[in-house]
């Protein structure tokens, strides 16, 4: 489809309705790894729809000297943005889902506005699926709210995805905000007893409590059990390294740290990368890929060197394909090792932030 | 040691270390009798109305300093000397090196009264009777709570400085200069460095960004400031924010040593720092609206000619505690109200003596004998 119709204006419209997004998701599941011409293809196509209904877009493009011919020009509006500007393309026409970024800026949250989650459901299962996570074979324990409970949520909303396509249990964990931990641990230790193997999914951070010491003996989960964190734990009262988090995951599930995955996403992007344990590196799936730039001049980071994540995601149609985050990572030969958010700048001292002006 | 002992002893170090505004004996002299009114009131009793009084300085001081900048650190620990207290610094780990080149420089009498501590310390802090802080609202909220109801406490949080040049039409070099002094020193990283520039005129704020850029190149040519990869980082965002929002953008490439954005905004917003410097046309009847995200947080106003009444009460009513011309907004007169504080004041507290004779020390003195 994209071959025949990018830049035309039937292929926004295309987008815009059931019938071509589920051409375009074809698309998608269809590329390969190697495939770099059909990534490009798509990508410059995905890029020129996108450029006639996002001004900012737009804007970004004609400052770099007009529409590139190669998708690692395409200019990546950066996270901030989501903030500051509705980056919707779908011209009249009212979003279905709006995800909202969560953290210190609940006041002014970053939005991302989908005119359905069609893709998004089909990229974020698939995109495990590929990735080796295997969440289609154990019952799935989610710490995080409900969909329902939290509607703005894009974790949750993918945890709900995995839940539906699932022919196992699986339930939420976090109620009113907060963790059903008595009921978790007997749904676990009921798991160990019968032998039935689990996924143990949730935020880094949805962990913690679970690893205080005192909080019941060591569990030995089953065999075929894994656990995916993500989101780690920058910006939080308490931090820990992530071979020490695994350490007490390992401990505390009685697994493997092979059995452990990270999975890298984010509220503005509709595809992820995921590692297996703790020194795993971050792989896309193949409709996506990531850049590590270098914020001192710009260009693309040498393997080894440290730098910040661009991701080029083709699900990504109702907003805007290429997006700058402000987290570190360093350039791997088949993906890249994430390091977190970059760190706050000791900048300011008593000087107010956005951010401080933003908290209540 | 008396305080005009102190004063001797503290004198030097000021020509030592001009960023603190104090120029040497007199000042410090200005500065005790502005607090106390006299210079000897912490050496012992002096006349109060029909009795005497002496002011009582902490024994010991724990100061909590902020990352960014030394020279408040220099100046709170420069006031503690003064007052003769012993002194604690939790200092972080990039201001260690500052506070140690000018500890160095203290007199050993006066060396002995510093400690720069390692990390926080409980014990330390338990033992001190006065906590001073800088830094961000948290960190002081964090330490209030960690307060003994009997330890006094002083703090310096959040804050926001910025130029407003009014209706001025006809921006001259002189005021230009003025402006990139006032953004460039400190990185932009202080609470008295602008984080925005506001004029009323269309005109002028798209005259000034070429006259700005101008004098900005040739401030970057002979002084860089090597740039680490999170400032980069954030400069970067910035300038990309304003281009995909149509903002327009003067700014130096990838040397990333300034960066000027006339930006549209209903409300302020602030800036990441590092000489990214907004210019806003804010017209005067929306003035307060504007800045209202700021009520009880601005700190220094850099000003060029006449500022109205009501826009002074403006200023004044959101916090402001200072107004300043262009240029010398770094440059805090050494008696400045610092968050509208009179220097030294809140860390002494006064004892009085009723009788018609003070007490003399190291003696038993019988009251209204």
């Amino acid at each position: 489809m994209a071959k025949e119709k990018s830049g035309s204006p039937y292929f926004c419209k295309e987008l815009d309705r059931p019938e071509g997004r589920m051409q375009w998701g074809k698309s998608l599941l269809s590329l390969s790894v190697e495939d770099e011409r059909g990534f490009e293809r798509l990508a410059l196509a995905l890029c020129r729809s996108q450029a006639r209904r996002v001004a900012p877009l737009a804007r970004l493009l004609q400052a770099d000297g007009g529409f590139p011919a190669d998708w690692r020009r395409i200019p990546p509006v950066p996270q901030e943005l989501f903030k500051q500007s509705r980056l919707f393309v779908p011209a009249d026409q009212t979003p279905r889902t709006i995800f909202e970024t969560s953290g210190t800026t609940r006041q002014n949250p970053g939005r991302h506005f989908l005119l359905d989650v069609d893709l998004y459901r089909a990229v974020s299962t698939e995109g495990a699926r590929r990735a080796g996570v295997p969440w289609e074979t154990v019952d799935l324990h989610f710490l995080a709210p409900s969909p329902q409970e939290a509607p703005h949520s894009s974790l949750s909303a993918m945890f709900d995805f995995w839940s539906e396509k699932s022919v196992h249990f699986s339930h939420f964990w976090i109620q009113d905000g907060r963790l059903d931990q008595k009921g978790l641990l007997t749904a676990l230790f009921e798991a160990v007893r019968s032998g039935r193997p689990v996924g143990l999914c949730g935020t880094a951070f949805a962990f913690v409590p679970l690893l205080e010491p005192g909080e019941g003996s060591p569990l030995c989960l089953p065999r075929g059990s894994f656990l995916l964190e993500t989101g780690g734990f920058k910006g939080r009262a308490r931090e820990m390294s992530k071979p020490d988090f695994y350490r007490a995951l390992e401990a505390r599930f009685g697994i493997s740290a092979e059995e452990i995955w990270s999975e890298y996403g984010m509220t503005e992007l509709s595809s992820q990368a995921y590692a297996q344990g703790p020194e795993g590196v971050h792989r896309t799936p193949p409709w996506a890929r990531v850049r590590i730039l270098d914020p001192l001049t710009g260009q693309d980071c040498l393997t080894g060197e440290k730098g910040l994540v661009a991701w080029v995601d083709l699900a990504n149609i109702d907003s805007v394909l290429a997006i700058q985050t402000q987290d570190e990572a360093i350039a791997a030969p088949d993906g890249f090792r994430l390091l977190g958010r970059s760190p706050t700048l000791p900048l300011r001292g008593c000087s107010l932030t956005a951010e401080d002006l933003r908290s209540p | 040691m008396t305080a005009s002992e102190r004063i001797e002893r503290l004198a030097p170090l000021c020509s030592l270390f001009p960023e603190l505004g104090i120029s040497g004996r007199e000042d410090l002299r200005r500065l005790l009798t502005a607090a106390l009114g006299r210079l000897d009131a912490l050496d012992g009793f002096v006349p109060y109305g029909r009795g005497w009084s002496r002011a009582i300085a902490p024994q010991r001081l724990y100061h909590v300093l902020a990352g960014t900048l030394p020279v408040s650190g220099w100046r709170s620990l420069l006031e503690g000397l003064l007052l003769g207290s012993e002194n604690l610094l939790q200092c972080p780990e990039e201001q260690k090196g500052a506070m140690v080149r000018f500890c160095q420089a203290l007199p050993p009498a006066l060396r002995k009264l510093v400690r720069i501590l390692p990390s926080y310390s409980e014990d330390d802090f338990t033992s001190a009777d006065a906590i001073v802080v800088f830094g961000r609202d948290e960190t002081v909220r964090l330490f209030r709570t960690r307060c003994r109801k009997d330890q006094l406490f002083l703090a310096y949080g959040h804050r926001v400085s910025l130029l407003w040049l009014g209706a001025l039409r006809r921006p001259t070099i002189h005021l230009v200069k003025g402006i990139v002094r006032d953004l460039t020193e400190y990185d932009q990283a202080g609470c008295l460095s602008p984080q925005c520039l506001i004029l009323e005129s269309e005109a002028t704020i798209l005259r000034l960004p070429a006259l700005l850029a101008r004098v900005l190149s040739e401030t970057a040519r002979l002084h860089p400031i090597p740039r680490r990869p999170e400032e980069a980082a954030k400069i970067r965002e910035a300038r990309t924010v304003a281009r995909a929002l149509g903002w327009p953008l003067w700014e130096d490439g990838d040397g990333l040593q300034w960066t000027l954005i006339v930006r549209d905004l209903p409300q302020f917003q602030p800036t990441c720092g590092h000489r990214v410097l907004y210019l806003d046309k804010v017209p005067r009847e929306r003035l307060g609206s504007w800045l209202a995200p700021l009520r009880g947080h601005l700190s220094a106003i850099g000003v060029a000619g006449r500022v109205p009444l009501s826009v002074q009460k403006l200023f004044w009513s959101l916090g402001a505690s200072r107004c300043c011309g262009v240029g010398t907004m770094q440059s805090p007169p050494p008696l400045w109200h610092h968050d509208g504080r009179t220097p030294l004041v809140d860390l002494i507290r006064w004892v009085d003596w009723e009788g018609p004779h003070p007490p003399k020390s190291r003696e038993t003195t019988r009251l209204l004998s």
